[in-house]
């Protein structure tokens, strides 16, 4: 059972805390989405060097432990992931019907924002340069 | 909003199928990669309000993050008139 420290981030680096890997991006560069795992998966050197040239983060989805207040995301005031709070608020659907998805027991999104974020979440790539720009906004911590 | 289509359903992929997956998806990345546009200092101040600041990486997403150094404070006005 989750407590709420010890949530994951569905949108971490693989060098986070406690990281896995829970998807993989296919699609188009136009249109990247997410492709969920049927587990959870390890991230070893060789599942990194699968992304070589590009960036780990271009390839994969990472979740990782929240770090609630260690991160520009988070609102202390509330406790809450403003990330997810704005992908939902931002960002379109993308499926009808939720992803199977192997971290969601864990997800602080999940926990916090419930099928919305699901049913935004295979639209969003870390690597922030890339990929829909209402997901872009909702990552700006700048952006309200 | 617009709601999406009942045929939008998620992707999935078997664990096993991991490795010939990425492969595949380099391509995509890369081009992807190539197409991406940065924000311009002009456009991180619009949303900045004024402040403008340079990220070591492009945008911060979850999880934690880089320095921001700070590149021009010379817009900013004392609000209380010292």
């Amino acid at each position: 059972m989750s407590g709420p420290n010890t949530l994951m981030c569905p949108s971490a680096d693989p060098d986070g805390a406690g990281a896995v890997v829970f998807g993989l991006i296919v699609g188009t560069p136009e249109a990247p989405e997410t492709a969920y795992l049927e587990e959870t998966q390890a991230v070893t050197p060789e599942l990194l060097a699968l992304a070589d040239p590009v960036a780990p983060a271009d390839m994969f989805r990472f979740g990782a432990r929240c770090l609630r207040g260690g991160c520009a995301h988070w609102e202390a005031e509330r406790a809450v992931c403003r990330f997810g709070e704005k992908t939902v608020r931002l960002a379109p659907a993308v499926v009808t019907v939720v992803p199977t998805c192997a971290l969601r027991a864990n997800c602080r999104w999940w926990h916090q924002e419930g099928m919305a974020a699901c049913q935004r979440c295979p639209q969003v790539i870390r690597t922030g340069a890339i990929g829909h720009s209402e997901v872009r906004q909702a990552a700006d911590p700048r952006v309200a | 909003m617009n709601q999406p289509s009942p045929a939008c359903k998620p992707a999935h992929i078997a664990n096993t199928d991991v490795e010939a997956m990425a492969r595949q998806g380099v391509a995509r990345a890369l081009a992807a990669r190539q197409a991406m546009m940065e924000m311009t200092p002009e456009e991180a101040a619009a949303v900045g309000g004024g402040l403008t600041l340079a990220l070591a990486k492009p945008i911060i997403y979850g999880g934690l993050f880089t320095k921001l150094d700070v590149m021009n404070l010379g817009g900013l006005s004392s609000p209380i008139g010292f």
